[in-house]
């Protein structure tokens, strides 16, 4: 009896763990190829006004929230800060980013502050039963929505980098940020001011942290491909 | 934090004068309760004016507060408090008729102004309890920034039974209309204020129906005149608010110490309770439909128609007002229109030159004149979408006042029906632009007609930067 194995079988058998060996490494050149940046900011104790919320300040008050209820709903300061990269080679870099959407929510922009890559077209939706008038008079993008019924999304496309102040013409307490950056590798903290940034291709970066009322002195990162960098912000 | 502050505000009401004495103590101690510093200032109280009379027990008020940042380092903060304001300069130019009655313009001349100046806090002291107040130098004397109005000042209990029931309480704003609401300079799309806000008919707070003769003399001798609304629509009182039905129904009720129209100087309830009350339906996002009703006594007490002590008081003269207003709005549009029918219950109090004094006159029935007035507003904002932050606005407001019986036996229609005062017709004009969020520039233009017939002297033109911060 002839236990040699058949010269075909042979064949295919190399075949498949030369493909196998393969994808293996594939893999380990795709993770490889990218770092993560990983980090803390903290921000100095802020409570925004918690202003009556009256529409016009002497408008009804019906279904108003008392300034202690409002300041209660708000999320804690640190996740409206927006950390992101700039540099060269980044904007080639596609990530898949949550859809753009700016909501009005008892009387609130939700989220509060909004990032965004050039060239995002932000849906505003009106979710209450009263009007809202969005509008901003930023330089960076002008405009102004009209009233718009519940339910009503108007797409507006934001074409310019740079930071758009968003208010309300009806309820003057409710104000937004939209951050429009040249890459796509922000990122907004956690509640607890930690955060993550994967994916990003190897090399050297600016790091920034932006906030509507705090700063801190950009810092430069170094990404390593299969590497984790640190970076923390101290916001003042 | 190392010790206390001491805030204590005394009010005291003196009769002669009638007026309220204030005294504000603060004080800063430290735990084991050495007196750091310590200031009292001593306020007088008079119809639109805030004066300090004296400082007492005066240890100079900014080591008082130097001592409060010591003591209280680190802060702890027990009520957040937030402060906004409006700021109004204005120039304007009026006709040689200009008045303060018909055009908030005392003369004729080019009038560089800081017209308002206005400071809200707004305080929350715990869940479902708030504090709002405002001070604003006083609009009749605009010009002069000694004289300061405590315009709101009043406590929010709210959500005490859901959305349906809010309380406030204190100084408040009148629930009366819709106007009242958009009065304020950034929310008023155009320069000017209604008629029912400033027009001054020929009715007296204290001897009720003005004669021609009467008129004349009205400020000095008469306690001046009364237009429907006074003086912006702020008054003591509690007032209880709220919506039903997902927000579909709007309800503001307040019981008031006076009517619409009384500026309501004495703090003593020598007169009935005054109603006021709104009820508003909001069938879709684009429109609100309003019904408002105020009833109240209107007649302040006085030596020239004391005599009515002892027949029976003053409370039986009111002042019934009724109104319907209208907001429909959408997209990039928004009218807003209002009627108002306004009656007064009024004495005819004249004198006699002869040495009688002030006495009541014989008219008919309990002695008094119904004095109807109707009034008309509509405003038209148009923002202009391939501008943002620009905007066109137009007003027509129309004032009309009914018939009575002339009941002055020197007037020549002495005994006929004759309108108790001149119909006013007022239109205006106006461009508005905001460079950024919180300024707004407006310009604007208005013109009058009495009875119709266009009052060139009356006409307006004015130009406002208004701040909101």
């Amino acid at each position: 009896m002839d236990c040699t194995p058949r010269p075909r079988l042979l064949r295919l058998a190399l075949a498949w763990i030369l493909f196998l060996l393969a994808m293996g490494f594939h893999s380990v050149l795709q993770a490889q190829g990218v770092g993560t940046i990983e980090g803390k900011v903290e921000v100095p104790p802020y409570s925004r006004s918690a202003a009556v919320q009256v529409p016009s300040r002497y408008g009804s008050l019906a279904s108003a929230e008392s300034p202690a209820e409002m300041q209660k709903q708000r999320a804690p300061e640190v996740t409206n800060v927006v950390v992101y990269l700039e540099g060269q080679g980044l904007e080639s870099v596609h990530r898949t980013l949550p859809p753009a959407v700016l909501d009005q929510r008892n009387a609130t922009f939700i989220p509060h502050i909004l990032p965004i890559l050039k060239g995002t077209t932000v849906k505003i939706v009106n979710r209450d039963k009263t009007y809202h008038n969005v509008f901003s008079l930023s330089s960076t993008k002008k405009f102004d929505i009209g009233r718009r019924p519940t339910g009503e999304e108007v797409p507006v496309t934001f074409d310019k980098t740079g930071t758009v102040q968003v208010f309300c013409d009806i309820h003057s307490h409710m104000s937004a940020f939209i951050i429009v950056l040249e890459n796509s590798f922000f990122i907004q903290p956690r509640a607890d001011g930690t955060f993550s940034l994967d994916g990003v291709p190897p090399g050297k970066y600016t790091i920034r942290a932006w906030h509507e009322r705090f700063s801190a002195a950009p810092q430069t990162v170094t990404v390593t491909a299969g590497q984790t960098s640190s970076i923390d912000f101290m916001l003042q | 934090m190392f010790g206390t502050v001491d805030l204590r505000i005394q009010c005291v009401f003196r009769a002669q004068p009638p007026h309220w004495r204030v005294l504000i103590h603060l004080s800063s101690t430290t735990l084991s309760g050495f007196n750091l510093a310590h200031e009292t200032l001593n306020y007088r109280t008079m119809p639109f004016r805030l004066q300090q009379i004296q400082s007492v027990n005066r240890m100079n008020l900014h080591r008082v507060l130097l001592a409060t940042l010591l003591l209280c380092s680190p802060l702890v903060v027990h009520a957040q408090i937030s402060w906004s304001g409006i700021y109004d300069f204005e120039i304007k130019k009026g006709g040689t008729g200009s008045s303060l009655g018909w055009n908030q313009l005392p003369n004729d001349y080019i009038q560089l102004n800081v017209q308002n100046l206005q400071l809200f806090v707004d305080a929350s002291i715990d869940d479902g309890i708030s504090l709002s107040a405002k001070i604003a130098t006083n609009r009749q004397t605009a010009s002069d920034p000694r004289y300061l109005d405590l315009e709101l000042a009043n406590v929010t209990f709210w959500h005490l039974a859901g959305n349906a029931l809010n309380i406030s309480a204190g100084k408040i704003l009148t629930p009366f209309g819709a106007f009242t609401r958009r009065q304020l300079s950034p929310d008023n799309p155009l320069i000017g204020q209604p008629l029912f806000f400033y027009y001054q008919t020929n009715v007296s707070p204290q001897t009720g129906y003005l004669d021609a003769a009467a008129a004349a003399y009205a400020q000095s001798s008469y306690g001046g005149m009364l237009s429907t609304i006074y003086n912006g629509g702020y008054y003591v009182g509690a007032d209880a608010f709220g919506s039903f039905a997902n927000d579909l129904i709007e309800y503001n009720i307040a019981l008031m110490n006076s009517p619409l129209s009384s500026p309501n100087t004495s703090i003593n309830l020598d007169k009935d309770l005054a109603f006021h009350g709104r009820v508003a339906v909001h069938p879709a996002i684009w429109g609100t439909l309003g019904f408002s009703y105020c009833t109240g006594s209107f007649l302040e007490h006085n030596s020239v128609n004391s005599f009515y002590d002892a027949l029976g008081g003053l409370g039986s003269f009111k002042q019934n007002t009724a109104g319907i207003d209208v907001t429909l709005s959408y997209l990039f549009y928004e009218i807003n229109a209002e009627y108002i029918h306004n009656d007064y219950d009024a004495p005819y109090v004249v004198y006699d030159t002869s040495g009688y004094g002030w006495y009541r006159s014989g008219l008919p029935g309990n002695g008094s004149l119904t004095l109807s007035s109707d009034e008309v507003l509509v405003d038209v904002k148009i923002d202009l979408p391939f501008y943002p932050g620009l905007y066109v606005a137009g007003r027509y407001n129309t004032l009309s006042f009914g018939k009575i019986i002339d009941p002055y036996y020197l007037s020549s229609t002495y005994g006929q029906s004759i309108s108790w005062d001149d119909d006013v017709q007022k239109y205006a004009l106006g461009v508005g632009y905001k460079p950024a969020h919180g300024v707004l520039i407006k310009v604007g233009y208005e013109w009058t007609t009495i009875d119709v017939t266009p009052r060139p002297n009356l006409d307006v033109v004015a130009a406002q930067v208004s701040v909101s911060f």
